[in-house]
């Protein structure tokens, strides 16, 4: 995977009432959007109980934090969450660095995910 | 700095650019001069400086053709980077830590990047000089790694590539 490669995949979880988003590469200032964009459609479509799968992201910066730092609120707000599945050493470095890890709910795997959200 | 090695490159004001600039400070720092994890980090705080600079002094779109200059030097004892721009003046050392819940509780995203900066580096300095450029100063100590970085050779590579893909 290159420096610039970044992509994302929703997956739908219906019968839960869950969204899964696989997000893979490097979530920088360049990138961000598009992660903003697909959770601020899931909000728009009143979705908002949401699970990052971060296992496959090499590389975040405080634009990608800022988009789960930006969002957390809205989805508490309507009874539902953002948690943080399972994400690599580098990811978790800056979230530490950040704090974020003593507000989100980070998780190692989905069924420990989808148990947080029962 | 005792056997100084440089590297100088200038970039567009793009964030696509921002790769192209993890790459060159990872190369740099990369081999001995810290530890994996912490050439990770350098790299990260190199990017968020960048990424001020384009958020920020060269906030909007017509100035995509604008050049950030990212100047990077390594000796034994530490590593530096400089970050000069002809955008708006913006200090980013003026911007005060964050509280992250409150920044999580009311959605806010601002200043993250330079509370990032100032919890990797070991120094950072801004100026301004005026009607030419923003510089930013940021420094890593090698702390009790300098032997790894003896015997490198004092070289400077420069380039100004117009785009990043």
């Amino acid at each position: 995977m290159s420096l610039e490669d970044f992509t994302i995949q929703i997956e739908a979880d219906e019968e839960r009432d869950l969204t899964v988003i696989r997000v893979a590469g490097y979530l920088d200032a360049h990138t961000f959007e598009e992660l903003e964009e697909a959770i601020n459609d899931l909000f728009g479509k009143k979705k908002y109980r949401i699970i990052v799968d971060l296992s496959k992201v090499e590389y975040i910066s405080s634009a990608g934090a800022g988009v789960f730092i930006g969002a957390l609120s809205e989805a508490q707000e309507h009874d539902g969450n953002i948690i943080l599945m399972n994400p690599t050493s580098n990811v978790r470095e800056v979230f530490d660095l950040l704090g974020l890890t003593q507000i989100f709910q980070v998780v190692e795997d989905q069924s420990t995910a989808l148990a947080a959200f029962q | 700095m005792s056997q100084a090695v440089q590297r100088e490159l200038s970039i567009p004001n793009q964030t696509t650019c921002l790769a192209q600039v993890r790459r060159a400070v990872l190369d740099f720092v990369g081999h001995g001069l810290f530890p994996s994890g912490e050439a990770q980090l350098v790299a990260l705080a190199v990017d968020e400086a960048v990424a001020n600079v384009m958020e920020h002094a060269f906030a909007t779109k017509e100035s995509e053709r604008q050049e950030i200059t990212v100047q990077l030097e390594s000796s034994d004892e530490a590593f530096k980077a400089v970050i000069r721009d002809a955008g708006s003046r913006f200090d980013p050392t003026a911007v005060p830590d964050v509280d992250i819940r409150q920044h999580v509780r009311q959605g806010r995203k601002g200043g993250l990047g330079i509370y990032l900066i100032r919890q990797i580096m070991d120094e950072v300095d801004y100026h301004y000089v005026k009607d030419r450029y923003n510089e930013l100063r940021l420094v890593k100590y090698v702390d009790n790694r300098a032997g790894k970085a003896k015997g490198r050779q004092p070289q400077r590579q420069e380039g100004a590539p117009k785009r990043c893909r």
